[in-house]
């Protein structure tokens, strides 16, 4: 953690800058399904790229 | 408390209605046009033009009978319901107000909050609401006045331990990803979480009523208000502020109706609750580059489906008071955000078959798409009306050479293309008028400066639209074109503030409007004159879009007709006191005394933390 004058500055993570700092009270957000792995749109999708299957949790 | 709720029941019954009601309409239309096409004998062209009138009389009949659902469950307030008082229950949950801004003006976003702080506090209540500025600002200046007014604030409002900013080293997910991180890291310190844009206001009562409904129904996991524009000065943003103000809630009831626990999420003044949001709204990023890859740009009607896939009801509750937003003063800077929401909406196309949606959420995806492509069938339809008329087989007056004494004449049915033209008017025409005539007998149009200043105001509008629409129509065809040739909108700042365009400006934005204008009625003159009639419509604005944007963009100067202007809207009338706060303390601060701000030492716990 390094100070310049106000500032405080903490290599621990990369939240950003912050005043008054938030409550810590992590939640997790699982990562929603939104594309089928074998659907038909899916495919196609991955014709321009591919199509990314997520999976439930992170 | 709230609006009046529709069964289940109701609501598919409704749904049911509506959809075979809009489809006969468009079908009946498509069968119109076919018989006037058919005096010649039907060709290919006949069919293509009968599809597009199909799909666009779909849609046209599809929002004319949302419109005209709504206003038969309309209720007309007409006491203030004691909620706006601050009455009802205690709320016992903690709730964060999420401000996101991105490179906004810093000091009218952080006087917005300002007043809702007080707002809140003169329920009482502030302790168990806090605010969360949420920056995600890149602009390293605009970053810097950020926190000097922030700073500001928290010791005007004595609000240390209530009001927190953070700013994201980088964005990743935009807006969306921005409140991901907040719930990430702080979502278990909070029951609810009212997401506003950096152009929201919100009365202290609202917000605790919300808070009170959200509370009050474990099964509810969005709240959606209906926000009302404010602050409009142009000719264009009035008519989209009586616009909202005056038709939107119509509409929204009908919506409101038809969708019933799977409600919508326009992306602020809604309220969540955390333990759904967080558990259903962790949004991928798709494969791919944009605009159909990478992030989920339209990610809030994405949220309303995922946490009505998880078994959370979604409502909008219209009756909602208290509730605004800015919006777009000129023609161009409403091209510009509907240029960012039809990428979103597009993209979309790839999450209409997600598996466990629920089919109305899939439902709603479509119209989000139909909503951009829709100008398009016009479009096409009259490209192929000039082609019909250049293919069109010569008229053959002696068919049996042999048997025929006399000359045989083709029909002439351009009295069903005037009726159906007039049964295409009727549908964008009628859900608005019969929405004035509605608030002029039912008393509503008192806010809108009296019955006959209401209807002016919707006939002008009616017209205003009309004479913007095939500009619109360009600019949504752009637009649709961009998306599809794989060109990213990115994120480019809302313009907020004075919108007004000189000529100069217009020009530059619009010329190609109206140079396709030119082209297209010369090449219709020259091809088929007797169109020329039927598209000057449509071709006269395009000639003169410069113009109508410049001109539109500009104040009205009606300022001295008082309650009789043009457009009044309550807010105008008597402004919500949330609204008089917030210019009192724009007014306050615009004082001459940042430089005091600025050199002031921060408070202590308002150390710049660098994490």
């Amino acid at each position: 953690m390094t100070v310049e004058g106000n500032v405080v500055k903490s290599d621990a993570e990369l939240v950003g800058e912050s005043l008054f700092a938030l409550p810590v009270a992590p939640m997790v957000m699982p990562t929603q399904v939104l594309e089928r792995q074998h659907s038909i749109v899916a495919r196609i999708a991955s014709m321009f790229g591919g199509a990314r299957v997520g999976k439930a949790g992170n | 408390m709230g609006p009046r709720r529709v069964s289940l029941a109701v609501t598919q019954g409704v749904r049911t209605v509506a959809l075979v009601l809009s489809i006969g309409i468009g079908l009946s239309a498509g069968a119109l046009f076919l018989q006037y096409g058919s005096g010649d004998g039907l060709q290919a062209t006949d069919w293509i033009r009968s599809a597009l009138i199909i799909l666009s009389t779909f849609w046209l009949a599809w929002g004319a009978i949302q419109g005209l659902i709504g206003l038969g469950f309309l209720r007309t307030v007409t006491e203030q319901p004691g909620w706006m008082r601050g009455e009802g229950p205690a709320v016992q949950g903690t709730t964060a107000i999420l401000v996101p801004v991105y490179n906004e003006e810093p000091m009218p976003v952080l006087a917005r909050v300002a007043a809702m702080d007080a707002s809140l506090a003169a329920l009482g209540v502030q302790d168990k609401f806090h605010f969360a500025v949420l920056s995600d600002t890149r602009k390293e200046d605009v970053a810097a006045q950020e926190r000097e007014w922030f700073l500001h604030l928290v010791r005007e409002r004595g609000a240390e331990g209530r009001m927190f900013y953070r700013r994201r080293a980088s964005n990743p997910g935009k807006k969306a990803g921005n409140i991901e991180d907040f719930f990430q890291r702080s979502g278990g310190a909070y029951d609810y979480a009212l997401i506003l844009d950096a152009d929201s206001l919100m009365e202290g009562a609202t917000i605790l009523e919300m808070a009170r409904r959200v509370e009050a129904d474990p099964q509810l996991g969005l709240l959606q208000s209906l926000p009302k524009v404010i602050e409009a000065e142009s000719r264009f943003g009035r008519a989209m502020q009586f616009s909202a103000s005056f038709f939107s809630p119509a509409f929204a009831r009908g919506l409101g109706v038809m969708q019933g626990r799977t409600g919508p999420f326009w992306g602020h003044n809604a309220m969540v609750r955390v333990k759904a949001f967080v558990e259903s709204c962790g949004l991928p990023v798709l494969a791919g580059d944009p605009p159909f890859g990478g992030h989920i740009m339209s990610h809030d009607y994405v949220e309303a489906s995922l946490l009505a896939r998880a078994g959370w009801t979604v409502r909008l509750d219209e009756d909602l008071e208290g509730s605004f937003e800015e919006g777009p003063e000129n023609i161009v800077d409403h091209a510009k955000r509907d240029r960012r929401w039809c990428q979103g909406n597009l993209q979309h196309s790839r999450l209409v078959m997600a598996p466990g949606l629920k089919p109305w959420s899939r439902f709603v995806f479509v119209q989000g798409i139909l909503a951009y492509i829709a100008p398009l069938f016009w479009l096409g339809f009259m490209a192929t009306s000039i082609a019909a008329i250049l293919l069109a087989p010569r008229p053959d007056y002696f068919p049996d050479p042999y048997g025929q004494l006399f000359p045989f004449f083709p029909h002439n049915d351009a009295a069903k293309a005037i009726e159906l033209a007039i049964g295409i008017f009727g549908l964008l025409l009628l859900p608005k008028l019969m929405i004035g005539l509605q608030a002029a007998w039912s008393g509503r149009a008192h806010g809108f400066g009296g019955g006959s200043t209401a209807i002016r105001s919707t006939i002008v509008e009616l017209m205003f639209s009309s004479v913007i629409a095939p500009v619109m129509l360009m600019f949504q065809t752009r637009s649709v074109m961009q998306v599809l040739l794989g060109l990213d909108s990115g994120w480019p700042t809302n313009n907020r503030g004075d919108g007004t365009l000189g000529m100069q400006e217009a020009w530059a934005a619009s010329r190609w409007i109206a140079f396709t204008g030119l082209i297209g009625l010369v090449l219709v003159w020259w091809l088929t004159p007797p169109l020329v009639a039927w598209l000057l419509p449509v071709g006269l604005p395009m000639l003169f879009a410069p113009q109508i944007i410049s001109w539109s963009s500009r104040k009205s100067g009606e300022a001295a007709l008082g309650a009789h202007k043009l457009f009044t809207v309550p807010a105008e009338l008597a402004p919500s006191p949330v609204i008089l706060a917030w210019k009192h303390i724009l007014e306050a601060w615009s004082a001459p005394e940042p430089e005091a701000v600025a050199t002031e030492p921060a408070p202590a716990a308002g150390t710049l933390v660098h994490a």
